[in-house]
């Protein structure tokens, strides 16, 4: 058989692994990213995602999502605060058409849209029994919070397992989105959400109302990048100015004040995953065989541009090193040694 | 019928047993055990303070049996198969030393339990993020007798779990915890292949880079290139007791992990009286009123045990300049929320 015909042969193969994209914000700055799926929505505020779902720009994320992956999966928040236990399943159920699946971290939530829609569960699954319980609660899938190996090949038989594999890492909750749980009557800053434009250079930051906001101080974070941020604290330092007073007025806030010059592509809002997350890059591309052939290797795109996201599923899928400029996590265990006493 | 909450106290050797008994804790949470080395994901390391042998562990447990005090044990964490037989041994030979309840965050690992130790009764632990009546369905349904609810969860929503469902509520009233986990806590297991070996909490020296998206953040990275923890908030709810007595909390517990004898001895006093008086306050129709010692003496026993520097930071920092500042930290984190909390329960107790 020659090269020309295993080429051929290999073509009518199914992909060596499945890749989904984790998508922050709006998904079309990603098409042709070529996933296997495409997760979009809010995975930390509830009540940002119920804004987004309010004003549309959710309905419109999943249908450009799927540009980005083949199928599409809505993203609901990991924890829901019980007061918006029914408005979130509500919002949820209105959008099951547009999505092949749905992700939420919340049991409760999962029990009430399962007859909808396939489920995800967003958390840690470290063996078998715990998948079949969550298996005989209707849901799916499972998405690994930490991509620990052990056990995957035991469970991804019983759901459909996603482990985290290449990009920033999504930490932990902000301190304010702690607060906000806690009391709902806490002010919330809104930072998670940031605002991104086309090309660098191409976008401009001003005040549309009578509000003082000079847009001073708000720069890229990476001119080199065509993805460009603005930077979240920049943004965090023009919201206290405008002193917004809920999640969805922040929203509006940023799709009114960064705006795109004219002769450029559109701007877009983008919503950060509500998470501290990583500076360095996680990539276990180099060892992804022990989490087994089955389970679906998971893009972080936070900070990556469409041209890394699409090299980073490519390479996923073909079971080849991601090659990346981007700063990796190493453990850093002998950069502090453990004191041996306190 | 207002009924007082237990107070449950988590002790992390035969010292903070002896002064958690001693001065009023109606449960204690064992901890510090030695773990299994061929599998130290099935238990925690105990930190850097003398816990309790293997020897210590059967005294400990006849000594609270004689007098009436209830025992825990958590096996906390989301765990291998490997490590769920493990977790099942070490139930097991708790259970042959009279422990009859455990703390568990795995869902395999209560079904483990149930099916092999079924008199065994089964807490959720935080980790479980029971935050909503639906979700206490679904714990339920696997077998919990009762839930240690997260921070998060509203006054509200414990009452309607309390209502509607038969599943005993814990809350906890005191403690310092972090916002945030470093990697080194996240990731560990597969980047270095064993735990972290930090006291409570591995964020407290990880080298760390983070992206900053709140203002904590920036005054955290402000220091450095890295920053060693993320963020970390000190907190007492002792103004929130009459509320949850209204609310039907079952116990309440306090943050004694990895403290001294004497930190432990301070704080079961605190919380102890406060409970009494919470409890006579509600009998007795009166406004429940917070004392000046209680405060003092959360302060005594957060400033001078500071047994794991990177559990309040660098310890010398937070002693003689400010020394006051882990509860005032506090008190800015908290304030809106106690007094709330304060005026929802002068008008609901009553």
């Amino acid at each position: 058989m020659g090269c020309a015909e295993v080429e051929d042969f290999a073509q009518d193969l199914p992909p060596i692994r499945l890749v989904a994209v984790q998508v922050s914000g709006d998904p079309s700055l990603l098409a042709g990213a070529g996933a296997d799926r495409a997760w979009v929505g809010v995975r930390g505020c509830a009540e940002l995602f119920l804004a987004l779902c309010a004003d549309g720009t959710m309905r419109g994320w999943l249908t450009a999502a799927r540009q980005v992956g083949k199928r599409v999966g809505l993203c609901s928040p990991v924890i829901v605060p019980a007061p918006l236990h029914d408005d979130v399943v509500e919002a949820i159920k209105g959008l099951a058409g547009l999505a092949d699946r749905v992700m939420t971290g919340d049991l409760g939530v999962a029990s009430r849209i399962g007859d909808r829609i396939p489920v995800s569960w967003c958390g840690n699954v470290r063996n078998a029994e715990h998948a079949r319980f969550l298996r005989s609660s209707g849901i799916e899938g499972v998405r690994m919070i930490t991509p620990v190996s052990a056990g995957c090949r035991d469970i991804n038989r019983i759901v459909d397992l996603e482990v985290p594999a290449f990009g920033r890492i999504p930490l932990a909750f902000m301190p304010e989105c702690v607060f906000r749980a806690i009391d709902r009557s806490f002010d919330c800053p809104g930072a998670c959400i940031a605002a991104t434009a086309r090309d660098a250079g191409q976008f401009s930051i001003g005040a549309v109302t009578d509000e003082d906001v000079s847009g001073q101080g708000i720069s890229p974070r990476s001119v080199n990048s065509s993805l460009l941020d603005v930077t979240p604290q920049s943004l965090l330092s023009a919201l206290s100015n405008a002193a917004p007073r809920s999640v969805a007025e922040a929203l509006s806030f940023v799709s009114r004040t960064v705006r795109p010059q004219p002769s450029t592509g559109l701007a877009s809002v983008i919503v950060r995953p509500c998470f501290v997350e990583s500076g360095d890059f996680l990539d276990l591309s180099p060892v992804m065989k022990p989490f087994g052939r089955d389970t679906c290797a998971v893009v972080e795109t936070s900070g990556l541009d469409a041209d890394e996201v699409r090299a980073a599923v490519d390479a996923l899928r073909e079971g080849d090193l991601v090659t990346t400029s981007r700063p990796l996590f190493v453990t850093e265990q002998d950069e502090l040694p453990l004191p041996s006493t306190y | 019928m207002l009924r007082l909450p237990s107070l449950v106290v988590p002790v992390h050797g035969p010292a903070a047993l002896a002064a958690a008994v001693r001065y009023g804790a109606d449960n204690v949470t064992i901890r510090g055990w030695p773990s299994r080395p061929s599998d130290s994901s099935v238990v925690e390391r105990g930190g850097f303070l003398p816990g309790f042998r293997p020897e210590d562990v059967a005294a400990a447990v006849e000594f609270c049996a004689s007098r009436s005090i209830g025992v825990r044990v958590p096996i906390q964490g989301a765990l291998t198969s490997g490590g769920i037989q493990a977790a099942l041994d070490l139930a097991g030979g708790f259970i042959e030393v009279g422990v009859g309840t455990f703390v568990v965050s795995d869902p395999g690992l209560a079904i483990a339990i149930r099916h092999s130790f079924p008199d065994a009764v089964l807490l959720a632990g935080e980790g479980m993020m029971v935050g909503s009546v639906a979700t206490a369905h679904a714990i339920r349904n696997l077998g919990f007798k009762g839930i240690v609810a997260p921070s998060g969860v509203g006054l509200a929503t414990i009452a309607d779990i309390r209502r509607e469902t038969d599943l005993g509520v814990e809350v906890s009233l005191f403690g310092a915890r972090p916002v945030a986990l470093c990697h080194i806590c996240s990731l560990s297991q597969y980047f270095m292949g064993v735990p972290c070996e930090g006291p409570t909490f591995g964020v407290c020296r990880g080298p760390f880079d983070a992206v900053a998206i709140s203002p904590g953040m920036d005054a955290a990275l402000a220091a450095g290139t890295r920053s060693r923890w993320l963020d970390m908030r000190f907190y007492s709810a002792l103004a929130a007791l009459p509320a949850l007595l209204q609310a039907g909390v079952d116990s309440v517990t306090i943050d004694t992990d990895r403290r001294s004898s004497g930190a432990v001895r301070l704080l079961v006093r605190v919380f102890r009286s406060a409970l009494d008086s919470a409890g006579a306050s509600a009998f007795n129709g009166d406004a429940f009123r917070l004392r000046e010692a209680w405060l003092a003496d959360i302060r005594r026993a957060s400033m001078h045990d500071v047994v794991t520097p990177g559990f309040f930071g660098d310890a010398a920092n937070w002693r003689g300049d400010e020394p006051e500042s882990v509860v005032f930290l506090a008190a800015r984190a908290f304030e809106h929320v106690i007094t709330d909390i304060e005026s929802d329960s002068e008008d609901g107790v009553r």
